[in-house]
């Protein structure tokens, strides 16, 4: 081997003349730069004025290591992202760091500032205006311009676009990769898009009929981020208490729950549409019971588990399974889960918490019975269902559903 | 940093997020710049932090936040758009997500340290908004309070009556 080279891989001196990254002009990592760090040399300090020791000081189950101050920490790091932010922006300027990249200073009793800038509007330093506080307030005086201000580049068709996509029109603007990456050059993925509305959540906001300025400026101030962005665009009913609510369960056929077939017995995964199992396979119950069982199943079934559901786990003699296969088969706590899951039987009045885990192919509907019944059903693609009046739809298909009214919809009448 | 500190608060309260993730967003977000050389900009820092936050719940917690929360949580992205800004953002990462408790200890000391510089409370506090916008709604005022307020009482009939 070359000697030379030998040199060239393990020689430090090599290693240190490498090209200094990009990086190093205008990032620093937080831990690098603010990271406490003790002198190498300590100065003498008698025992008597020595701390006491670490055991006596933390409490350990209640650092603020293991569970930090939320919104302490959200302070601290809008701060830094708040840095970075301007720093990036100056390095994509070409102009030079305000107080050049960020040294790692030690940390002593008086601690040098982390060169945070004076906080003054961006145009008294020279540089374009990112815009943080612009856009809310070119809102609040030209609502179709809210997209318009966040970014110089953005011309007035940029505008109608987003408009146009408020409206529901079929304008395809959605956030890429591209525009995470904040690359601006692309006409069709702009850097502004994280700002502006992507075609499916302006349909989704689009039900709500846009009839006036205001309608539009209430859309404009939702899909901003700000004191305003609240439910208010979207939420527009109130129902009353004494109006009854109605759930149906069906499964991606449209079928009710309740009408299917029940899976086999035995299987992890719900049939729906497999035949009853033979007279020497799994254990299966006798028809009086099964039909006694498939529309009186309650949560209390549920929760007795295998002394409720004989069918599902005893022979018709009632002998146990553990002769026939060999093992344990008394040990039905995993009964309980697929009694919850994925049993089509299954009453939603056993949950009482906010989530509800289900299997990706039911569709839950809430929907409010006592509403005007002369509005016609609603045509917009968020309202998967055609009953009439204010609905909650909670989500569809992902198997995991949150009951809270995520979108409260309130439909029109359609024209 | 108004803006920033409402946006990561509003994110972080409405999708339940936990507080070790607000340390672990800005481990992303720092790894992105890095590593990634991704300019983080007035025009995207939005979606940067919004899937870093995503990412860090996913990464942290046990029982993480989905996407179609997340996209009911942000309106104006949908759940295939964040899904796309997942993808990519762990793609600049090279799937680096992995945070040794060493380099958490680090973060958190550091941004502990920040408290340290001179005038920050006073001039931290001088750039906060007085009122923060909360999921509860409790200190909105206004229509937005009445808003909340219905669609508390709303949720608190369907679930009384339906589940």
């Amino acid at each position: 081997m070359n000697p030379d080279f030998k040199n060239a891989l393990y020689s430090p001196k090599l290693v240190l003349r490498r090209k200094p990254s990009r990086e190093a002009e205008y990032f620093t990592s937080t831990k690098t730069v603010a990271s406490p760090i003790i002198p190498q040399r300590l100065a003498y300090k008698s025992p008597r004025s020595r701390r006491a020791g670490v055991d006596g000081v933390l409490p350990p189950k209640h650092s603020t290591l293991i569970a930090p101050d939320a919104t302490d920490m959200l302070q601290r790091v809008a701060v830094v992202l708040y840095q970075h932010v301007l720093r990036c922006e100056r390095a994509k300027a070409g102009l030079p760091a305000a107080a050049g990249p960020r040294k790692r200073r030690a940390t002593t009793t008086n601690i040098p500032s982390l060169d945070l800038p004076p906080l003054q509007p961006m145009e008294a330093t020279g540089m374009p205006s990112p815009a943080f506080g612009a856009a809310r307030a070119a809102g609040a005086q030209i609502p179709s311009l809210v997209m318009a201000p966040l970014h110089p580049q953005l011309t007035r068709e940029d505008s109608d676009m987003a408009g146009a996509a408020i409206h529901g029109k079929s304008t395809s603007r959605e956030v890429t990769s591209s525009a995470l990456l904040g690359d601006s050059k692309d006409v069709s993925t702009p850097a502004v898009l994280p700002n502006t509305v992507s075609a499916a959540a302006a349909a989704d906001i689009g039900i709500a009929r846009i009839t006036s300025a205001a309608d539009l400026s209430k859309l404009d101030r939702a899909l901003l981020f700000g004191a305003e962005w609240s439910r208010e665009p979207v939420t527009t009913m109130t129902p009353t208490a004494a109006r009854p609510v109605a759930t149906a369960i069906r499964t991606r056929d449209g079928h009710q729950i309740e009408a299917s077939q029940p899976r086999s017995m035995g299987s992890s995964t719900p049939r729906l549409s497999a035949q009853p199992p033979p007279e020497f396979g799994l254990p299966s119950a006798p028809p009086r019971m099964r039909n006694s069982m498939s529309h009186t199943l309650s949560p209390a079934t549920m929760a007795l588990g295998s002394s409720a559901l004989p069918f599902a786990t005893r022979t018709h003699t009632g002998a146990s399974k553990q002769s026939e296969y060999g093992r344990d088969e008394d040990d039905e706590s995993h009964l309980f889960h697929e009694a919850q899951f994925l049993r089509p039987q299954f009453d939603l009045s056993f949950y009482r918490g906010p989530i509800v885990h289900l299997p990706s192919f039911y569709t839950i509907k809430v929907s409010l019975l006592a509403h005007a019944s002369n509005v016609p059903p609603c045509t917009a693609q968020a309202c998967a269902f055609t009953d009439h009046g204010a609905r909650i739809l909670a989500a569809y298909g992902a198997g995991y559903f949150h009951f809270r009214p995520l979108r409260v919809q309130h439909c029109p009448p359609h024209v | 940093m108004q803006d920033i500190f409402t946006f990561a608060h509003y994110v972080y309260s409405t999708a339940r997020l936990t507080s070790e993730c607000t340390i672990v967003c800005l481990i992303y977000v720092e790894r992105l710049i890095s590593k990634g050389n991704v300019l983080l900009l007035a025009s995207n820092w939005r979606p940067i932090v919004l899937t870093s936050l995503l990412l860090a719940c996913k990464m942290w917690n046990d029982l993480a936040t989905w996407n179609i929360e997340l996209a009911a949580v942000a309106r104006q992205y949908t759940q295939g758009s964040i899904s796309r800004m997942e993808q990519a953002f762990v793609s600049c990462l090279r799937f680096q997500l992995a945070i040794g408790a060493s380099e958490y200890a680090q973060y958190f000391f550091a941004l502990r340290g920040l408290t340290e510089q001179r005038d920050f409370k006073r001039r931290f506090k001088a750039a906060l908004p007085q009122h923060i916008p909360s999921a509860s709604g409790a200190r909105t005022p206004g229509a937005a309070h009445d808003v909340a307020a219905a669609s508390a009482k709303l949720e608190s009939d369907v679930y009384s009556k339906s589940l």
